[in-house]
């Protein structure tokens, strides 16, 4: 057979098709198969069709060259020129700015959508003129003047039209390649197909040349048992039928040999959808399949149905792509690029830091104690952002020690990244150099992702050197992002017979069993399109096939992936977020036809959920017995504070020495406003010991200024610091009266901010160290001691700490001792202060000392420190983990 | 409503309105039309449905579905009465059944399909179809803006900062000071809430300058100031003036009053002058004080003129008040609007960035695009949808600008054109969306209008199918007499033989136990000791009380009481999962669940938004602390005392020994000690610090879960009743690792942070983990709030807190009052507090009040009515007032007037309706236990390759071959491989052209001299392994194996002869009889006969 000519045959799409292929081949080329191109769908048939073909010769043979058509465009591109995505969006971008088309709406997302229209028209030759286009467009919305309907038809237009007489886009330099391939063919050529689509050009264009044999795989002519039920179900080719009439049913013998090959199952949760998953595919193994697919319809719950097949020693063979955006190398590169973005926001820097690729020259050992060390520089200088001050400060204070390293290399990377307007492939070069400072470059290599990463960006500064377009970092940004979303990643290190595949990469494909994971109405569906792409009718006009295509094409996978398989299970969640989630509208039809023979319903639930085995029951226990040596020696009022509310907490914060390490405040929360206020306050009253001696209004311009100086710092921070400044301010007034009032009743300023030490004897012979710091003390003529409290709180808020047994002025008046006569809180966040006075301060003092005297001498004798805190301690207690209260029988 | 009128609902050719009340089948009615509309020859098309929740459509499409499904398979009878049932007689038409059939495969193949959307779904769509300039297109709807809320008010902050003397930063600053940073934010956001309304308010106003114009007129900020007419009102002064000297001649504190007055009306300072006559006549609140003239006066005849010059000259005082509050309230407006419009540009830029957009913005461009007369008409044709029926859902949730939408969407169909057929359900008195912006009155406005648009039949539907007679006239009693309830008809009901019984509890109140107890800790002299005495709060007590209380009762009842099965109609006896606790909000909902715990009553808690909130989540979260910062000891010790390493106080004191500062260190360093659990801990940790630089958060976690036998461990640190539960919010939050770490550029720290975020903002909390289908015989109680409650019902519902107050509209908010069908608001104003709400409000005010008043009652009338057959009702009493008012005691007032109620012991009420008997459980007690499967062992599968690249050598060799392949194949340069420059790229190809020319190949290169030739042959070896050879070359009796070589070292010399000697063989095989020589092509142009 060597005339030219181009001839269809349909083969039925079974179990059998590559056999039946081979047979063919081999009657009709013998020998000759050799010198044939096949071109076949994806490279992973070509091993069945190679051992189909040794089975049907039943003798050795050369075969023939197997290729699929993207290989073969690939012989044939050349150095054709080729316009690569990222140059395209940037041109268009630029174009769409320059001529002002959209006005000032955001032209990223136009830009992209036009280039996929473009793509997607890479199949047909050249538009119409921009006339004719937009006739077309309005015929198709029955719609004319419409302004919104010519803007398109006019970017639609000009993007076609560029890609046609330009440099063609990707889609279409594919296109032309294999036009050329035609136009120099030599080999005749066998092209299987399962696709309805009519054939490709260039595929008639082969057939001037050399015999075209186009083998096109249809379950419309199989004709088991499996394949009727399936015809009936989903019966292939056009839909269009008479609205009342339902296929008919298949015989009840057909149905029951589909019904022993497929199994539905809904399962209630991701994770029981992914242990059935994975128990499923096990059970497989054990009974010796190993062919296995795994078909991802929904990504999170096969990445999870992998973790728990890992667990087991069975790897999977990933045939998806995950997009490179999602990986922690792109992580690494966009930690950079936000920490530049936020000028170093303490989060974004320490995510940056913690990066295992930015680690330099360090150690493992090494990075970690440098990110913790550049950590808590960060929370002690309240380093909120600021590359600069960040760069030179803790530069300075980590010279030449490994933070120091680190800094440095930041410095250099920061130092790297264009601060104006700069064109895309500048930018990235610069990326790739800052990436080289930090040691990343290396590091991303090493990993498989990661070395995507960094070829994509070499790839990127090319395929984006030579427009002029000057891009702002955040724009830059966008530009950049869409190419890490567009770019896959397929991590090709695990060799495996089961393999993670999505639902296209199956076709024609043969497996011992298959397990599709994910298949609710929403990801068992044709992908649905946007914008011009998505409107039929525009799709009619334009020349490109209908959805019903794509609705045919999935039942056609569908088909085949159980027509092919021994055993084929379908899985989905029945619930997502609370919302039903109903299985594939075609796997509904696939029941209601066993239905139909007298079958009953095959939708089942997934086995539930095995329990983990069980092991001995563990009775958590929280009240610690200390060891005497392990008893406190001091104690302050706030520790009383959290004995009082719960031992435990008193146990995990002052014996274990736990806490909450202190965070970076973006803005200044209650404690540090509170210390400021005792700070000015107390500056004030060392200030102005005597008040009488100045005038009130004197006095309250005085404290302005001592708040103005306080605040001034944190309001150059952030603006909303005013909050508190200029209150405080207004309330000056009240406060100088108030405070004035004090005086004249006897009062007299001493001392604050106070550092006592009082060390009390207990009973059993141990000393015991009351410490703490007394914000006010005054005196009167007498000699007596009053002491005060300030409270940045409502009085309201200081009435209710009242009732619940305070500790706090009782344990102050200890501290100071004998002659204390008063003790009070003051309540500053009123309009004018509000005192709250302790009734008998020496009583409460003996009190204390009573209890305290009790407690001390019964923990080292073994008293156990239970936690037993009520609602309002737990509620916000950061010790909950450790007294595991919630589980406390 | 009569069953004609059920079907005349259904009739497809009619617009139909309906009010349902709860219980009368709305989703049976809705798609019940739908399929008579599809029978009816509707195209699936055609056909719109909106509903409120995702939710509620998800639930339509499923309810269709299954009916669909149903009469495709069932038998000629079946779908007879199916249809009779909808009011369609197959006697009449024959055809009716098969094309009943067929309706699955119909609507399933219809394309464009039948649509259930939400409101926003719809309005995501009708975006996504707006032209290209709009800068909507390719927009993605995010539900989570919080962050970009932050971020937006720390952009307005450094605004402001940067020119702290411009107007807006003044503005602020004012605003910072007067509400504080809390309160402006809250101020602020409130407007951001309701930025559709805003929108529509400043297109209304011409923009922002309009508006505040507008307000300043509206609260009379342009006039003279009010003291300063007061003072000049002569009239008054005489007036009080009047007064005094009547009130000189009676008592004498009338006389000191007069004294007081008649020096305030010498004051000449303006607000002197106001606060002494404010002092005398109004109270503290601004109210005018209580005045009787009192004998002496009468005596004198002067008491009437006293009377009325008092009150003349209060009520003139009060409206200055009110214009000086109204004054406050317009500077309050004038700053916050500014400020907080700020702020939306702020967020609007920052979403623009980031390219989403929010639930307001859908809102509001939707109904821009629409009421445009060129982006609308495009937006229609372009979703290709002209719908012909329209069924709209739960319409009382409909809010103002989605009604908006609906119109400018129905406005489009030409008045020649066929018009569309609307279906509309809903039922006012479950409006309890308004915090949602919902308004019930939008329902009765679109009911008219679809009446004289379309003709529209309005039915009102009051039969429910749901409840029992008792639940029925207690609702009826409720509601039949509340004022706030206007437009309530009594319901009746179907289930007339369904026994029930209402209930009223007597409030709980603090008996003398509770007091005493308390009094005996107060009492105690000295100070509570800590270690031996917990503090008690005395409030948690009344509901703990109330709590035991109900569990009791639920206890008895569970296995005992004979309730019917809403699904088989059987009677049967109780089960937990029949059972369903209400709570009004969530305060006090741990003393419910705890003491559900402790009375071993299984059950679902009200758990939106608490995964990360529980324990187990924490330990999780504390893990992963750890890993991304080994130097965190609170968080390893919180590990380290979790189930996964379940360190008791003793080894956690021990490894603290030197300092939590080390903690780490020391435990690494125990890692060769003798103590296992020192050991193991450290290997794990060790080898999870290790894997979390690299693994993406859900792989460490499953590592975890795995190595570190978690979940078994956790199993046996939790009884058994809380097990499911911890259970599944351990699946919850792999769960959750997975979908946030799906996401964009994946870290640890990130997830952290998200995490940290996530467990801060209330609506995106993740909410705990599902039980799965455990213990179905039995189930689990289940505690919701109302709202969530909606659209559910159960047999037996206990509505407890019942005294709790309702939720006042208090606080900073944005008082609108947008009369249903405007266009525009009529009126928008910033509302902080009561002391600048004003005066000229008060209308819109009182509105929101009695809105208020009546959501509350319909929330009352949702807990009601989802009770089948039996209803509780019990609450505390309150710390502080009375009851009145309450749920309770309106519920325990209607019992009252039951004529059959009857007092329970305690002044309790109760209200039966036939006998509710006892039965016997046939499923035995104790939960059924679940065998564990194991699975069959599997061999190990797959293996993982290491990753290598190719050097440089092989570099040059692979270029060299693709030369040598295109040139002997007649095909065009092949593509530059990516790691070799264009001058490498050259020689290559030199090397090649010249080794392809060479004299002493040609034989093998050029096809005149040897008989048939083939590149990159593949062949299959008789190992079965594939074959593939470089060059084949057959000449008349010999045939040649050829291999390029790049010659740059032959470092597989003798494996790779081997392998020749193989390919020899097999081409032997293939062609018996020819002489089979290998051999090597040198890039010199060598030929390296190997045989
Ligand atoms: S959570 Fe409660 S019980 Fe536990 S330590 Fe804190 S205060 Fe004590």
């Amino acid at each position: 057979m060597n005339a030219a000519g181009f001839e269809t045959l349909r083969l039925p799409a079974d179990g059998a098709l590559f056999a039946r292929l081979a047979r063919l081949l081999i009657d009709r080329h013998g020998d000759a198969l050799a010198d044939c191109d096949l071109l076949i769908p994806v490279m992973v048939h070509a091993s069945a069709l190679r051992g189909a073909l040794v089975a049907e010769a039943g003798q050795a043979l050369f075969m023939p060259r197997m290729l699929t058509p993207s290989l073969l465009a690939a012989r044939w591109m050349g150095d054709a020129p080729v316009d690569p995505h990222p140059r395209r969006l940037l041109r268009l971008v630029a174009q769409l700015r320059q001529q002002a088309w959209l006005g000032d709406a955001d032209p990223w997302s136009a830009a992209q959508e036009l280039l996929e229209l473009a793509d997607a028209l890479a199949g047909l030759p050249a538009p119409p003129d921009e006339n004719a286009l937009q006739h077309g467009f309005e015929r198709a919305h029955g719609l004319t003047d419409s302004a919104a309907l010519s803007l398109e038809a006019r970017l639609v237009h000009a993007v076609w039209h560029s890609d046609c007489t330009g440099t063609p886009g990707h889609a279409r330099a594919v296109t032309q390649a294999l036009m050329r391939a035609a136009g120099a063919a030599r080999r005749p050529l066998i092209y299987l197909s399962a696709l309805v689509e009519p054939a490709p050009a260039w595929l008639e264009l082969h057939a001037a040349r050399v015999p075209v044999l186009n083998v096109l795989a249809t379950r419309a002519l199989a004709d088991t048992s499996v394949a009727r039920v399936l015809h009936a179900a989903w019966p292939s080719g056009p839909l269009p039928r008479a609205a009342d009439v339902s296929t008919p049913a298949p015989s009840r013998d057909d149905a029951l040999e589909l019904a022993g090959r497929v199994r539905l199952l809904g399962a209630q949760s991701l994770e029981q959808e992914a242990q059935c998953a994975a128990s499923c595919i096990a059970g497989w193994l054990a009974e010796g399949r190993c062919n296995i697919a795994l078909v991802a319809l929904d990504r999170e719950a096969a990445r999870r149905a992998r973790a728990l097949l890992e667990r087991r020693q069975v790897l999977l063979a990933d045939e998806t792509g995950w997009k490179l955006s999602t990986t922690r190398a792109a992580a690494t590169v966009d930690a950079l690029l936000q920490c530049f973005a936020s000028d170093g926001y303490h989060r974004d820097l320490l995510d940056l830091l913690r990066s295992p690729h930015v680690a330099g020259a360090l150690d493992r050992d090494a990075h970690a104690q440098a990110i913790a060390a550049i950590d808590n520089w960060v929370v002690r200088r309240n380093h909120v952002d600021g590359l600069h001050a960040l760069l030179t400060d803790a530069g300075r204070e980590f010279s030449a020690r490994p933070p120091g390293q680190l800094i440095d290399a930041l410095s250099q990377a920061f130092a790297l990244m264009p601060t104006h307007n700069a064109p895309a492939s500048f930018r990235v070069e610069r990326l790739l150099a800052a990436l080289d400072v930090l040691g990343a470059r290396a590091a991303l290599m090493l990993d498989a992702a990661g070395a995507q990463v960094v070829n994509l960006l070499e790839q990127l500064r090319a395929d984006s050197s030579g427009v002029a377009l000057d891009l702002s970092f955040a724009d830059w940004r966008k530009w950049l992002n869409s190419e890490f979303e567009q770019a896959l990643f397929r991590d090709s290190a695990i060799d495996s017979p089961v393999v993670l595949t999505p639902l296209t990469a199956t076709r024609l494909r043969r497996f011992d069993a298959v397990y599709v994971i994910g298949a609710d109405s929403r990801h068992l569906a044709p992908a649905r399109l946007r914008g011009v792409l998505g409107h039929e009718g525009l799709r009619r006009e334009l020349g490109l096939p209908d959805s019903q295509l794509a609705a045919g094409q999935l039942r056609d996978d569908l088909a085949s992936l159980i027509a092919c398989s021994d055993q084929t299970v379908f899985s989905w969640q029945t619930q997502r977020n609370g919302e039903a989630n109903l299985p594939g509208l075609d796997l509904q039809r696939l029941d209601l036809v066993l239905q139909r023979a007298g079958l009953p319903s095959a939708i089942c639930s997934a086995p539930s959920l095995a329990d983990p085995p069980p092991l001995p029951a563990r009775v958590v226990s929280s009240a610690p017995v200390l060891d005497p040596a392990r008893v406190p020696s001091r104690l302050t009022a706030s520790a009383l504070a959290d004995l009082m509310a719960c031992p435990y907490r008193y146990y995990a914060r002052h014996v274990l020495g736990l806490g909450a390490g202190d965070e970076v405040e973006d803005a200044m929360g209650k404690g540090s406003v509170g210390e400021l206020v005792h700070r000015v306050l107390h500056d004030f009253h060392v200030a102005h010991p005597r008040l009488a001696e100045a005038a009130p209004p004197a006095l309250a311009d005085a404290l302005r200024a001592q708040i103005a100086v306080a605040f001034d710092g944190a309001i150059a921070r952030n603006f909303q610091e005013h909050a508190w400044a200029d209150r405080l301010h207004d309330r000056a007034d009240a406060y100088i009266a108030w405070a004035v009032q004090r005086e004249a009743d006897g009062w007299l300023f001493d001392s604050g901010e106070a550092r006592r030490t009082h060390v009390l004897q207990l009973p059993d012979g141990a000393a015991l160290s009351l410490e703490g710091r007394i914000d006010r003390i005054d005196r009167n003529a007498e000699g007596d001691v009053a002491l005060l409290d300030y409270k940045l709180r409502s009085a309201e808020s200081v009435r209710k700490t009242l009732q619940a047994d305070d500790v706090q002025l009782a344990f102050y008046t200890v501290l100071e001792g004998g002659s204390v006569s008063q003790a009070a809180y003051l309540a500053l966040e009123e309009s004018a202060p509000v005192t709250f006075v302790e009734a008998d301060p020496p009583a409460a003092a003996r009190a204390l000392q009573v209890l305290v005297s009790e407690l001390f001498p019964a923990l080292r004798n073994g008293a156990a420190l239970p936690a037993h805190g009520d609602q309002a301690a737990c509620r916000h207690c950061d010790m909950r983990g450790l007294c595991r209260k919630d589980w406390l029988p | 409503m009569s069953r004609e009128d059920d079907l005349r609902a259904l009739d497809p050719a009619r617009s139909v309105v309906v009010e349902a009340c709860a219980g009368s089948g709305k989703t049976w009615t809705l798609v019940s039309r739908l399929i008579r509309l599809l029978l009816a020859g509707a195209q699936p098309g055609d056909i719109l449905a909106i509903t409120y929740t995702r939710k509620a459509a998800r639930e339509i499409e499923e309810r269709l579905q299954h009916w669909l499904a149903e009469l495709a398979v069932a038998d000629d009878e079946r779908v007879s009465v199916f249809l009779a049932e909808r009011g369609l007689d197959v006697q009449r038409d024959p055809t009716l059944i098969a094309r009943a059939r067929a309706l699955f495969e119909q609507v399933a193949d219809a394309r464009p399909g039948l649509t259930v959307n939400t409101f926003h779904g719809w309005f995501s769509s009708l975006l996504g179809a707006a032209p290209l300039n709009s800068g909507l297109r390719g927009l993605q709807l995010s539900e989570r803006t919080a962050q970009l809320r932050d971020q937006a008010w720390a952009a307005l902050m450094r605004r402001a900062g940067r020119a702290p003397q411009a107007e807006l930063a003044l503005a602020l600053r004012s605003l910072l000071g007067r509400c504080g940073v809390a309160g402006t934010k809250t101020l602020a956001s409130a407007l951001v809430d309701r930025r559709a309304e805003w929108e529509a308010w400043l297109a209304a106003q011409g923009g922002l300058a309009g508006a505040l114009a507008h307000l300043r007129q509206f609260f009379g900020a342009d006039a003279e100031a009010p003291v300063d007419v007061l003072a000049g009102d002569e009239l008054l002064r005489r007036r009080a003036l009047d007064l005094a000297r009547l009130l000189g001649q009676g008592t004498e504190a009338q006389q000191r009053k007069a004294t007081a007055i008649e020096q305030a009306c010498a004051q000449v300072e303006a607000h002197a002058y106001l606060a002494g006559l404010r002092a005398q006549l109004l109270k503290q609140d601004g109210e005018p004080a209580s005045f009787k003239p009192g004998k002496a006066l009468e005596k004198l005849g002067v008491a009437d003129s006293a009377l009325a010059l008092n009150e003349q000259v209060a009520a003139r005082l009060v409206q200055c008040l009110n214009a000086q509050a109204d004054l406050a309230a317009w500077a309050l407006n004038e700053q916050g609007l500014q400020v907080a419009a700020a702020l939306l540009d702020a967020y609007d830029r920052i979403k623009q960035n980031a390219g989403v957009l929010d639930f307001g913005d859908l809102e509001w461009h939707a109904a821009r695009l629409l009421s445009d007369a060129q982006t609308g008409p495009f937006v229609q044709a372009r979703l290709d949808a002209r719908y012909r029926h329209l069924l709209l859902d739960e319409f009382q949730d409909t809010n103002p600008l989605q009604w908006q939408v609906l119109m400018h969407w129905l406005d489009a169909y030409a008045p020649g054109q066929v018009q569309p057929v609307v279906f509309v359900v809903g039922d006012p008195k479950q409006s309890i969306y308004r915090f949602r912006r919902a308004d019930p009155r939008i329902f009765t406005h679109a009911a008219t209008v679809f009446e004289q648009r379309f003709g529209a039949l309005r039915l009102q539907r009051n039969e429910t199918r749901r409840s029992s007679p008792a639940v029925v006239s207690a609702v009826n009693a409720v509601f039949g007499d509340m004022d706030v309830f206007e437009g309530f008809a009594p319901h009746s009901t179907s289930r007339t033989d369904l026994p029930g019984r209402v209930e009223v509890l007597p409030a709980f109140g603090h008996e003398a136990d509770a007091r005493a107890e308390a009094d005996g800790q107060a009492a105690a002299p000295g100070l509570r000791n800590p270690l031996r005495q917990p503090r008690l709060a005395i409030e948690d007590s009344r509901r703990k009380r109330e709590a035991d209380a109900l569990c009791t009762r639920l206890k008895g009842m569970v296995g005992r009481l004979a309730v019917r099965d809403a699904h088989t109609g059987a009677t049967r006896a109780a089960r937990y999962g029949d059972m369903m606790i209400l709570l009004r909000r969530r305060t006090g909902l741990a003393v419910y669940e705890a003491a559900l715990r402790a009375h071993g009553i299984p059950y679902f808690g009200a758990s939106r938004g608490r995964l990360l909130d529980t324990l187990e989540a924490s330990d999780l979260l504390a893990l992963l602390r750890f890993l991304a910062a080994p130097a965190d000891a609170l968080s390893l010790a919180h590990v380290l005392r979790s189930p996964l390493f379940a360190f008791d106080d003793a080894q956690l004191l021990d490894v603290t020994g030197d300092g939590a500062e080390s903690l780490w260190p020391t435990l690494r360093a125990r890692r060769a000690g003798s103590d296992p659990a020192y050991a193991r801990a450290a290997a794990l940790l060790e080898g999870w610090l290790d894997a979390a630089t690299r693994l993406p958060v859900h792989d460490l976690l499953d590592r975890v879960f795995d190595q570190g036998a978690l979940m078994p461990r956790y199993a046996a640190s939790v009884d058994a009743m809380a097990w499911p539960g911890v259970r599944a919010n351990l699946e919850a939050f792999i769960e959750l690792a997975l979908k946030v770490d799906s996401g964009r550029y994946p870290s640890l720290p990130r997830f952290i942070d998200e995490l940290t975020r996530l467990r801060n903002e209330d609506d995106e909390a993740p909410d705990e983990g599902l039980i799965l289908g455990e213990d179905p015989a039995r189930g689990r109680v289940r505690v919701l709030t109302v709202h969530a409650a909606k659209g559910l019902e159960a047999p037996i519902v206990w509505l407890a807190d019942a005294v709790a107050r309702p939720r006042t509209d208090s606080g900073a908010r944005v008082l609108l009052n947008w009369p249903p069908g405007d266009a525009a608001p009529g009126h928008l104003s910033l509302l902080q507090n009561k002391d600048n709400q004003g005066h000229a409000r008060a209308v819109f005010i009182d509105a929101e009040a009695r809105a208020a008043a009546r959501e509350d009652a319909n929330l009352l009338y949702v807990a009601l009515t989802r009770a089948r057959q039996l209803l509780f009702v019990s609450g505390v009493s309150p710390a502080k007032g009375s009851s009145a008012g309450s749920w309770l005691d309106r519920v325990s007032a209607a019992l009252g007037r039951c004529a059959d109620a009857v007092a329970t012991d305690g002044s309790g009420m109760r209200l039966d309706h036939g006998v509710l008997a006892d039965c016997v459980d046939p499923t035995p007690d104790d939960p059924a236990v679940r065998a564990a499967v194991a699975d069959a062992p599997v061999p190990a599968i797959g293996e993982r390759r290491a990753l290598v690249a190719l050097d440089s050598v092989q570099l040059w060799g692979v270029g060299l071959h693709s030369w040598l392949e295109a040139l002997a194949g007649g095909e065009p340069s092949p593509a530059r491989l990516a790691g070799l420059d264009a001058v490498q790229w050259r020689d290559l190809e030199a090397i090649a052209r010249r080794l392809v020319a060479s004299e002493s190949l040609q034989r093998f290169f050029d096809p005149a001299q040897h008989r048939w030739s083939a590149n990159e042959l593949e062949f299959v070896l008789p190992d079965g392994r594939p074959g593939r050879i470089d060059r084949l070359v057959e000449f008349d009796d010999d045939i040649w194996i050829l291999d390029y070589k790049s010659g740059q070292g032959d470092r597989f010399a003798e494996s790779y002869t081997a392998q020749l000697a193989g390919y020899a063989e097999a081409v032997a095989a293939i062609r018996p009889g020819k002489a089979v020589h290998a051999a090597l092509i040198r890039p010199d142009g060598a030929l390296d006969v190997r045989f």
